[in-house]
Formats: structure tokens, C-alpha cells, sequence
């Protein structure tokens, strides 16, 4: 149920605004990437895109060698690529559990209300309530529940850490390194450089929209990183 | 004595504006679409009605309304598939509007066409004056009826939205659209259920209208009033709210007629009017 990710020569525009400049990358069966990048780099814009929400883009994604429909959300959530998108956007008029079962697919897979519980415990304490009424840390380990309950191949998780306290931080990459461990494939959006490289195989870093640097995630820091994030010449 | 029938006229009266109201308040909640055809729904809803039954006289009620509901929803989903569904492609919620203002427009005149302006009212035979007496309370069977339907609709709307699949999907994707799409979701299918289910309450309420009063092909815009003070009060999408403002209106109505027999519908906007002050003064107008 692993499957290989390829993106050739793309680019995307928001209107008249080029967000993303002829970006290449590839990703193996079961390989996870941490994608970073200053704010306005493009990695939301490639996240959105893959899920077929940015349809104005040039250039060759194909998932298992089959080529992505343009703009096409459920083709996107049919091919097995599903979103924990920036900010959460839960569904505040459904419960918690109901959340999981809209998000339920036709798609085959270990993912099901027990496993998803099995993995966020407390979401099973209030799968009655409202997600509005949940912590941040919560909402964030719902969202990721949601995404699952598709079953995908490859877990899009935009700012995964935004506006968590670094305690609920590592409880989500905790998570998400068993997730892993059962084959999903990651592309992890964080401001924190190092935890990303430490949860992938792969890290690029987008510049204006560019790839600006890239190449195997471990022992990656944002120091390393720091002239192919903000564009600057390191001192030697 | 007295005081229970009145309650029981106000209940009943209510009942039938929360119908009245609830297709509105579906697809302003859900479809962000203020539907000013929604009142010509109601009119078609009770012509339809009026239509089976000089046909086929003996055709039993329950029938009448299956019949007045699946006409009206699958002109709901014409209309949402042929025109709504692509003024809602436009950021201005104004355009799907004006687009419904031309739809009511059309289907008003295109009623007078074919059956004539002339009011016209259900044939429901003896219906109208039979009672029933509950333990020495004498209660006339249409209201009752009336009542029931109303009950059991907004029941069996409240557990279609709230227990099932296809409600989770309509409730998802009202807050969200972008990412119910992503669950995969099909919006437009899902506009389209709404907007039957729209019409086909509006058809309802129309033929428990038509069973107590007369219609005519101009009767819409007034339905329309009554729907909109209806889902205001009770709150933009509130399946619950749209119940509770019915029954406020209906009550007021009925024992606002009982002291000032020539007073119609002042009251009830009057009541309508002073919510609507006193929530502008509490500062909770939105």
C-alpha cells in the first residue's frame, strides 16, 4: 500500500502570483519528507496542490507513475494522498467522532475508529464532544485522525506543530512516527527544522517558491540549513 | 377549557409556519443561498396537492403528500443544478439570490398559465369538521393532523441531519467546503439533496396550507414573509430554532386574534419587530 511520489519541473500560481518555481523532488514507497522553508516559500501552496486545491499549475506530479488529476480533490483523496491542514479546520458542528467518519473512505486500510482511538486515546474520552471544545494539542491529533480515517498512502501535515507547547509537540511526533512505522508515507510542513529532519528521510527546503536545498533529513538542523532558508550568503 | 384550545390552535398554527420556515432555514444554513422562490414552492407544493386530488378524489392524504414532496424537490433539484449550483460559483452571495428572484418570478407566472389566478383550495371532504375527543377534550382533526405532520417532518428531519451519514456530510460541508471536498464529498450531489429536501418540506407545508385555507398563484410572497421571520428569529440554519420562532409566531397569531378579531398577521410581525429591537440592543443583531 506504499506508493512512490514524483513531482517534475512545477510550477503554481495563486492569480497572478507565481508560487512555486519549477520544483522537482521524488519520494520512494514508504519514504517521508520534511519539507521546510520561511514563511511564503511555497510549501503550504505544494501541499494544497497535491490535494488538488490549487488547480493553476504547470509541470508533471504523477503518484505510482499514474499522473494526478489537476484540481481534482476527491481524485487526490482517492489516490491516497489526504491533508492535516494548517490550522486544523475541523468541523465544528460534528462531533469529534463523527470528524473521524466523515473523513472514512472507500479506501481500504488498517485506519478505523478503533485504531485511530487506539492511537489518540483521548479523543476516545470525547468522541461526544464538539472539537471547539478540545486543547490545541487535541484538535491537532483529531485532524490527523480525520486524514487517516482515508487510509492514505501519503500524509500531507501542514504546520503540524503551530501553536502547540513543546510537551504536546512531541506527544504529535510521537504519533506520527507510528504512523510511519505502519507504512503511511509523511511530508511534514514545521517551523521547528530539526524535529521534522528527525521524523523524515528526506528534507527540502523551498525559496520563493524554489527548491533551495535538498537531501537526507537526518542530523539536519535549521543552522545547517540557515542560508537555503532565508536566501543569504552563510559567513565563512 | 378555553386556554387549552387556544394552546392547541397556536401549536397547530406554529407547527405549520415552522414548515413554512424550514425549508429556508436548510438552505440558508446550508447552501448559503437566500431562496426567494421558496414561497412559489409552498404555492406549487399545495397546486400539486390541489391537482392529484380533483384527479384521483380518493387518493389518501399520505399519498397526496408523497406525491406534492418528490414534485417539488425535483424541481428544487433542476433549479440548483440548472441555474443556483452556477450562481454559487460567484463570491457574492447577491448573484444566487437575484438568481432565485428570477425563479420565483418565472414559476409564479408559469402557475398562472396553467391552472389560472383564481384561489383554490384542497377538497379533504368531511376532514375539516371532524373531531376528536381525548378524555373530554373535543379537538378538531385537521389541526391534529396538521400538527402531527409538522412534528413528525421536523423530527424526521432532525434525525436525517443529525444521525446519519448524509447528514454528517451536509453539516460538514457547511462549515467547511473546501475540506469536505477533501474528504471526499461530492458537493454538488450533496447541494442537490439539500435543495430537493428543501423543496420538498416547502411542498409539504404548502398542502397542510391548502387543507386549511385557499391558495392562489400570488400566495408565495406572503409564505416568503412568514419564512423569513420564521428562520431570523430562530437562527440562520437552526432546524430547532425554525420550530421554536413557527411556534412563537403561531401562538402569537392565534391568541392575538382571540382579542383583536381583525388584527391578521399585525401581531405576529409586531412580536417579530420587538425581538428583532431587543436583540439589536443586547448588541446580538448578528
Amino acid at each position: 500500500m506504499t506508493i512512490s511520489l514524483r513531482i517534475d519541473s512545477l510550477s503554481a500560481w495563486h492569480d497572478q502570483f507565481q508560487a512555486l518555481r519549477d520544483v522537482s523532488l521524488a519520494l520512494e514507497p514508504g519514504q517521508s519528507l520534511a519539507l521546510v522553508g520561511a514563511n511564503g516559500a511555497g510549501k503550504s501552496t505544494l501541499l494544497r496542490l497535491l490535494c488538488g486545491l490549487v488547480p493553476n499549475w504547470q509541470g508533471e506530479i504523477t503518484l505510482d507513475g499514474k499522473p494526478l488529476a489537476r484540481g481534482n480533490p476527491r481524485a487526490a483523496s482517492s489516490a491516497g494522498l489526504a491533508l492535516v491542514p494548517e490550522g486544523r479546520l475541523l468541523f465544528d458542528s460534528l462531533t469529534v467522532e463523527e470528524n473521524l467518519l466523515v473523513g472514512q473512505s472507500a479506501r481500504k486500510g488498517p485506519w478505523d475508529l478503533a485504531t485511530v482511538y487506539t492511537l489518540f486515546p483521548v479523543l476516545a474520552e470525547r468522541r461526544l464532544q464538539r472539537p471547539s471544545t478540545l486543547s490545541g494539542g487535541q484538535q491537532q491529533m483529531l485532524a490527523i485522525g480525520r486524514a487517516l480515517s482515508a487510509n492514505p498512502d501519503i500524509l500531507l501535515c501542514d504546520e503540524i506543530s503551530l501553536g502547540l507547547s513543546p510537551l504536546v509537540v512531541g506527544e504529535v511526533y510521537a504519533a506520527l512516527a507510528q504512523v510511519r512505522a505502519q507504512g503511511v508515507s509523511l511530508v511534514i510542513v514545521d517551523q521547528d527544522v530539526s524535529r521534522a529532519c528527525a521524523a523524515a528521510d528526506q528534507v527540502v527546503c523551498l525559496l520563493e517558491g524554489r527548491v533551495s536545498h535538498q537531501s537526507a533529513a537526518q542530523g539536519v538542523t535549521a543552522a545547517a540549513l540557515k542560508a537555503a532558508y532565508f536566501g543569504v550568503a552563510t559567513e565563512q | 377549557m378555553m386556554m387549552i384550545e387556544l394552546l392547541f390552535q397556536g401549536l397547530t398554527l406554529g407547527g405549520l409556519y415552522g414548515m413554512i420556515g424550514v425549508g429556508l432555514a436548510l438552505s440558508f444554513g446550508i447552501l448559503r443561498v437566500v431562496n426567494l422562490a421558496q414561497g412559489e414552492l409552498i404555492t406549487i407544493g399545495a397546486f400539486l396537492a390541489v391537482g392529484m386530488i380533483s384527479l384521483f378524489p380518493a387518493l389518501p392524504l399520505a399519498l397526496v403528500l408523497a406525491g406534492a414532496f418528490l414534485g417539488c424537490a425535483a424541481l428544487g433539484v433542476a433549479m440548483q443544478a440548472l441555474a443556483v449550483e452556477r450562481a454559487m460559483a460567484f463570491r457574492d452571495p447577491m448573484v444566487a439570490m437575484l438568481v432565485t428572484f428570477g425563479l420565483a418570478v418565472i414559476l409564479r407566472n408559469a402557475l398562472v398559465e396553467s391552472v389560472g389566478a383564481n384561489l383554490r383550495g384542497l377538497d379533504i371532504g368531511g376532514l375539516g369538521q371532524a373531531r376528536v375527543t381525548f378524555g373530554g377534550l373535543s379537538l378538531g382533526l385537521l389541526p391534529l393532523l396538521t400538527l402531527g405532520i409538522a412534528l413528525l417532518s421536523f423530527g424526521g428531519l432532525a434525525l436525517l441531519i443529525f444521525r446519519t451519514r448524509f447528514g454528517r456530510q451536509v453539516r460538514a460541508l457547511s462549515d467547511r467546503p473546501e475540506i469536505a471536498e477533501l474528504m471526499g464529498i461530492r458537493i454538488r450531489r450533496v447541494h442537490a439533496q439539500v435543495a430537493a429536501l428543501s423543496a420538498g418540506l416547502a411542498a409539504l407545508a404548502g398542502v397542510l396550507l391548502a387543507m386549511r385555507a385557499s391558495v392562489s398563484p400570488f400566495s408565495g410572497v406572503a409564505h416568503l414573509l412568514i419564512a423569513f421571520e420564521v428562520v431570523v428569529l430562530g437562527g440562520i440554519g437552526s432546524i430547532r430554532g425554525a420550530l421554536g420562532a413557527g411556534l412563537l409566531l403561531g401562538m402569537t397569531q392565534v391568541v392575538s386574534a382571540r382579542f383583536d378579531g381583525n388584527a391578521g398577521l399585525l401581531y405576529v410581525h409586531l412580536v417579530f419587530f420587538v425581538i428583532l429591537v431587543l436583540r439589536a440592543i443586547s448588541g446580538r443583531l448578528s
